[in-house]
């Protein structure tokens, strides 16, 4: 073999290692999902608490510093945002989103978010759902059309909570109103009594929420037809299961209402907030914190875990997580290996 | 701490914490701060809440229970609420905390029995550090009607008298609900005595000093109490307090002092410059050290009273 011949055998090798190996990273791109990471983006379990994501390698918390934190299977926590020099302050970096969140919702992840506008010389947040595959804006959260003109000043357009209710039915709430979408953004249902807290389900077409005056409405979303539930005293907050409501009231007992037969029990006392996962109550009343199983016997008291937070934990893969000032706490559903990750 | 904050917030909070979401309507009062006092960190959190003393008729005994979406309701007898109670200093040495306990009717002080004592325009009260606990109130809801109701405030001033004056100190626990009258029953009209002094024109400072220069903590507190080389006393308000009305308790050594004209208390109205100064009577006091507080509301707003504390100062009196 020549010179040149051999020079052309090796630009030959070269070209087709680059080429090779140029459809490698393009194969590794397309594999990394929309946060970095490999697998589905999934929802973390939550009701109170900050948004969260996971995929099969890391988890994503949404914080109180705007742009998402990554606790990788190594159990580093770390804003995921791969540039060094990013100061994670601005939409210019990858992790951030302004007033907003990510979630999933039918498959697809989207970002809620709000943004300042003026309006009548005044300023005023709006609302967006943004579509991450498409770029596009998928709703904008009007104040509804046909809400009552004394309500309807008082409203807003700006987003508080987005909550995936089933595969089908998205929540959208903001001020004075909220809204059940569908998975094209149409709105299948509407109301302005919106309660304190984000909490609603969904049981046999039948949607469930606490108003404002403290009480469990039930909304057949066939017929449209809006009832209170006719109960003594009041409901604090909620969360649900499969077939049961659980609720505090204003004597901070906690209580079990089956959906299937109507009949109601109580669980426990000292339980104002709390939060239902995987047949665990975590929750408490003042600086106490428990856990109980759903059938009211007692678990665990984590008060001594001061990061991990009562009203606003969230589950991810089958751990329990709390964000705190510069961390994240995280403990089994039966409150055992408590540890904390704290942000590099 | 945020479930604590959601907690009692559950009809209102002052700031509502990052990474609990809840939308509260402003109420009543939860504070977390961390101070730096000469070479210790102290950490505190005070929360405060109203809650609803309801008796059961067949057994006649006592639970209390939240007021959700709802007004404290009178009805003929001397009402008793609850006021649940926390506060933690954090790493600080103390075990337990002394608090000096007053209620605000509209602007006014009333007299009030706590946890069974007698009545009494001022209370005091020990409270475990980073413990909560439910006290019993008993009160005559003075000129309230079914149509005019009324902003009840509660409060609880961690005092420290003969240990060391820190910033930290300066936070109260308080907590306020709107009180009506139902049933056609309506207490008294009103509570004597007095209805103390409006100030309708601006009072401009006799102690010509700026404000920087009287305190540290020009900028983080609001209100001073302050002595001149002369001896006088004074109480004096920055001129970040809005044009309102504004009612200043004075409290000396742990009591209530009349040292405002033979009263402890000065009802006063800001309007546009200037600031407070009003001189402080020493005729009351007797010779030595004495620790000197003001608590100022600004009832100004129908709807949420806003409280301050000026600093705890340590006060001379020759003769």
């Amino acid at each position: 073999m020549n010179k040149r011949a051999a020079g052309l055998f090796l630009g030959v090798i070269f070209l087709g290692t680059f080429i090779a190996g140029c459809g490698n990273n393009e194969q590794e791109k397309k594999n990394l999902n929309y946060f970095g990471g490999t697998g589905e983006l999934k929802n973390a379990e939550r009701l109170n608490g900050l948004s969260g994501l996971y995929d099969d390698e890391n988890k994503y918390f949404d914080n109180g510093s705007e742009a998402y934190w990554k606790l990788d299977k190594d159990g580093m926590l770390t804003v995921n945002c791969q540039i060094a020099s990013c100061p994670h302050e601005d939409e210019s970096c990858e992790a951030f989103v302004s007033d907003g969140e990510y979630f999933v919702f039918g498959g697809k992840l989207y970002k809620s978010y709000n943004e300042a506008h003026y309006n009548n010389g005044g300023i005023e947040d709006k609302g967006y759902i943004w579509d991450c595959d498409t770029g596009k804006v998928v709703f904008d959260n009007p104040v509804p059309k046909e809400m009552d003109a004394d309500l309807a000043v008082d409203d807003s357009t700006s987003i508080f909570y987005v909550r995936v209710l089933s595969d089908d039915i998205l929540k959208v709430e903001g001020h004075r109103h909220a809204y059940l979408l569908n998975r094209d953004f149409e709105v299948l249902y509407w109301y302005s009594d919106v309660g304190k807290f984000p909490w609603g389900m969904i049981y046999e077409n039948q949607y469930y929420y606490v108003n404002d005056l403290y009480k469990l409405v039930k909304v057949d979303l066939e017929t449209k037809e809006s009832k209170m539930m006719d109960w003594d005293g009041k409901v604090f907050a909620c969360d649900n299961d499969n077939e049961n409501i659980y609720f505090s009231n204003e004597f901070e007992e906690l209580n079990r209402y089956s959906l299937k037969d109507g009949s109601t029990e109580k669980l426990a006392d000292d339980m104002l907030m709390f939060s239902v996962h995987n047949g665990y109550i975590y929750g408490g009343s003042g600086t106490k914190k428990c856990i109980y199983d759903i059938k009211g016997k007692f678990i665990a008291d984590y008060t001594e875990y001061q990061n991990m937070d009562a009203a606003t934990i969230l589950c991810m893969n089958g751990k329990m997580y709390s964000w705190f000032e510069g961390g994240i706490a995280e403990m089994s559903p039966d409150g055992k290996n408590y540890k904390e990750y704290i942000l590099e | 701490m945020l479930l604590l904050a959601v907690i009692w917030n559950c009809t209102g909070c002052n700031t509502e914490p990052r990474g609990s979401e809840t939308k509260e309507n402003i109420e009543n009062r939860d504070t977390e701060q961390e101070m730096t006092s000469a070479d210790r960190q102290y950490s505190t959190e005070l929360a405060a809440n109203i809650y609803k003393c309801v008796v059961n008729p067949a057994t006649g005994q006592k639970k209390y229970a939240l007021y959700l979406g709802e007004n404290i309701v009178y009805s003929g007898e001397p009402l008793e609420i609850g006021v649940k109670l926390y506060a933690s200093m954090g790493d600080s040495s103390y075990d337990e905390i002394p608090v000096l306990c007053m209620l605000i009717l509209d602007g006014k002080m009333i007299p009030f029995s706590l946890d069974g004592d007698e009545n009494g325009a001022l209370h005091t009260l020990t409270i475990k550090n980073a413990a909560e606990g439910m006290h019993s109130v008993i009160f005559t809801p003075y000129g309230v009607s079914g149509q005019t109701p009324k902003q009840l405030l509660f409060m609880a001033i961690p005092f420290y008298d003969k240990k060391e004056v820190t910033i930290f100190e300066n936070d109260i626990l308080a907590c306020q609900k709107k009180i009506v009258s139902e049933g056609g029953e309506l207490p008294p009209e009103i509570y004597e005595p007095g209805s103390g002094y409006i100030f309708t024109e601006d009072l401009y400072s006799i102690y010509q000093k700026n404000i920087q220069d009287i305190s540290d903590h020009a900028g983080e507190v609001m209100d001073y109490i302050i002595q001149s080389d002369n001896g006088e006393l004074h109480y004096t308000a920055d001129t970040a307090y809005e044009p309102g009305q504004y009612l200043t308790i004075l409290v000396c050594d742990g009591e209530l002092y009349n040292g405002f004209d033979d009263r402890p208390y000065l009802l006063w109205e800001k309007k546009e410059g200037g600031y407070m100064d009003k001189q402080i009577k020493t005729e009351g006091l007797t010779k030595g050290k004495h620790t000197i507080f003001a608590v100022t509301v600004d009832f100004t707003n129908d709807n949420f009273c806003m409280v301050r504390k000026a600093m705890n100062t340590e006060v001379g009196i020759n003769e």
